[in-house]
């Protein structure tokens, strides 16, 4: 093959993606809310568990993200006053999503075992 | 129930400015929370937030128009420049001759400035201008006005600081940027403040009068 195909082909390669800190915290969001995933729990979900202060406009980037990347799927919802009439947003992750959810759990395990300043503290 | 409305200012610029597929949901979600929250504060940091996480998707999803709007406002910026710097040149010995017939001197001063101070109504046609450029981005890129705005503001102010470091020539900044030493004496005479703040305010807020209440969309 002459070397430009090689190029090609290394850039057609499918690519794994590393799923990031904050894109974890939503697909995990994600899978405890189940049907009733739209922005509003998902920020109140991160934020209980970290105990932090969320944005909804970085919920939402990261939920454009995942889906670009396929790992959840939108359906538009109900309109509500409170809402100032607007429809909300139903996320809901998708089998590859959950695979790669699965995937990251099994990476951080690995990592964690057998490092002796990350096991104080935790039982 | 009672639905609390939020401050009226940020709801407008979340109607102006948030655009794309996912940003009525969001604004949706924010005067949600806000009817648990009801401060002000947080309502407005979550509406700039918003803001911009709707335009940075744009930019992601159309960095090609982007690319477009930077050159759109280069051109329109350089072209406007020229102009006004002709129009101000033009009317200059005409306004001095009137001005010494007239015996205004005050008005002489208030025109051709003084040094340090560039002259205010060349300034006001610079802000002028910059809210004409802004307002044209705006409509020209009417479905992703924020993005524009935002890139091009952006760029304005990288561009003003480039120009004000020009301008206000500190010895830290010749010692840095040899250039300005043999900066001409015309550019000396501009307050950098201005140049760093009112001209991309300017176009912001032409842009924001570009984006018409009837393209905003409706909250009850």
């Amino acid at each position: 093959l002459p070397s430009g195909y090689l190029v090609i082909i290394i850039d057609k390669m499918p690519r794994r993606e590393f799923i990031g800190g904050f894109e974890l915290l939503v697909l995990l969001a994600l899978i405890r809310l189940g049907d009733e995933a739209y922005g509003v729990p998902i920020a109140d979900a991160i934020a209980q568990s970290s105990g932090r202060e969320v944005a909804q406009g970085s919920v939402y980037i990261t939920l454009d993200r995942l889906a670009r990347k396929g790992f959840v799927t939108s359906r538009m919802g109900e309109p509500t006053a409170e809402r100032g009439g607007r429809a909300k947003t139903y996320f809901r992750i998708t089998a590859r999503g959950l695979r790669e959810v699965r995937r990251a759990r099994q990476t951080l395990i690995k990592l964690w075992d057998g490092v002796p300043e990350l096991q104080r503290g935790t039982t | 129930m009672t639905i609390l409305q939020p401050p009226r200012l940020a709801t407008a610029l979340l109607k102006r400015l948030a655009d794309g597929p996912q940003c009525e949901a969001l604004i949706g979600d924010v005067m949600e929370r806000y009817q648990t929250r009801q401060s002000a504060l947080w309502y407005w940091r979550q509406a700039v937030s918003a803001i911009f996480a709707c335009a940075v998707n744009d930019v992601h999803d159309h960095a090609g128009l982007m690319l477009r709007a930077i050159a759109v406002w280069y051109v329109l910026a350089w072209i406007a420049g020229r102009s006004a710097m002709s129009v101000y040149q033009g009317l200059g010995l005409w306004m001095w001759n009137w001005t010494v017939a007239h015996d205004l001197d005050r008005l002489r001063v208030l025109w051709f400035g003084r040094p340090h101070w560039q002259s205010p109504p060349f300034l006001l046609m610079t802000c002028v201008n910059q809210l004409v450029i802004g307002w044209i981005i705006a409509r020209l890129h009417r479905p992703h006005r924020a993005a524009a705005l935002l890139t091009c503001g952006a760029v304005s102010l990288f561009y003003s600081i480039g120009v004000g470091l020009f301008i206000f020539q500190p010895r830290t900044v010749q010692l840095l940027f040899p250039v300005a030493l043999i900066a001409t004496p015309v550019m000396r005479i501009s307050p950098v403040l201005f140049v760093l703040i009112c001209v991309p305010v300017s176009f912001l807020l032409g842009g924001l009068l570009g984006s018409s209440r009837s393209e905003a969309r409706s909250v009850a």
